[in-house]
């Protein structure tokens, strides 16, 4: 998981790791609760590698798993 | 890599939740809340690695070991200082490692997310609800009309060998230990890929002893089975 905002962004990863969570956000649901969405009901608005990103992200993490945080590279 | 987490909600139910209250915020856009979180406790112990990204357009992804090229700790830490050297000559069993009450911790995890995953595949593949032990170890389940037991197992320093020997007899004590119910089948499902004597010692263990046992392991984002079963 990348914990950077966009590819060029702020790396978020020092504010997560203080606070203990792993996080995303992507617009249009920046303030969009998916506690009780169905994953299909995602704004469509959401696309491609972003949908499925937040697809895994709020529907597949499960306790139990392990989360590898991997550095975007700014200049790729 | 940078870090490894591990996700701290109860094994097995899902983890999101949605922060109204106290969402991080980027310093340059502190109008954008970023409120889709999932708790984590960070490894302490985690050594980075290299690692090629397989998708770089995505910003969450399953994990392949085959991108770290062998350089992920997929395991257990086995760090030198890990092994009790001294402990092995004595007992003459190179194969002996002292499990650091740290690594046993982080085994527990790993196997919880073996279990997870484990489960997903049987769900998503044959439509199979295997029912977790109360002590949450090991798995029942049943296809087509055969009942299958499931003995988890984490490859402490990437030892199959080891694994299996642990397995065994736990599988003996889990079927005929009263009141057991004894199982048709015996599944020992490992996070690492066992080797060709591995493979051979469990043909041999199946013909001699006539013990109805496989071998299961992942590869990539399936499960393989030693020997092929009738449902894999």
């Amino acid at each position: 998981m990348k914990l950077r905002a966009g590819n060029c962004g702020e790396d978020m990863f020092p504010a997560c790791r203080e606070r203990g969570i792993a996080a995303i956000t992507h617009p249009p649901i920046y303030n969009v609760d998916l506690t009780h969405l169905h994953n299909d009901d995602v704004d469509p608005e959401v696309k491609t590698a972003a949908r499925t990103s937040i697809w895994r992200f709020a529907w597949d993490i499960r306790g139990g798993d392990f989360i590898y945080v991997e550095i975007r590279n700014s200049s790729r | 890599m940078i870090a490894r987490e591990f996700v701290t909600v109860e094994p097995g139910t899902r983890a999101y939740r949605y922060n109204t209250r106290d969402a991080i915020m980027e310093a340059s856009k502190p109008d954008i809340a970023w409120r889709h979180e999932v708790p984590v406790e960070w490894d302490g112990e985690f050594v980075p690695f290299h690692y090629k990204d397989g998708v770089p357009r995505y910003t969450v992804a399953h994990f392949d070991p085959a991108w770290a090229n062998g350089a992920a700790d997929t395991a257990a830490p086995t760090a030198p200082g890990e092994i009790d050297q001294r402990a092995a000559n004595l007992l003459n069993e190179p194969a002996y490692k002292r499990e650091t009450q740290a690594s046993q911790k982080n085994i527990l995890r790993l196997h919880a997310a073996l279990l997870n995953r484990f489960r997903s595949w049987l769900a998503q593949r044959f439509g199979v609800t295997a029912v977790q032990e109360q002590d949450q170890v090991n798995l029942h389940l049943n296809i087509d009309g055969t009942t299958y037991l499931a003995v988890l197992k984490i490859c402490y320093g990437a030892n199959a060998k080891s694994a299996i020997r642990d397995a065994l007899g736990q599988v003996l004590e889990y079927n005929h230990y009263p009141p057991r119910t004894e199982m048709q089948t015996t599944l020992i499902v490992l996070d690492h890929e066992p080797g060709p004597t591995d493979e051979c010692y469990i043909a041999m263990l199946r013909d001699r002893y006539r013990l109805p046992l496989s071998l299961v392991w992942q590869v990539g984002s399936e499960f393989e089975v030693y020997p092929r079963m009738p449902f894999a």
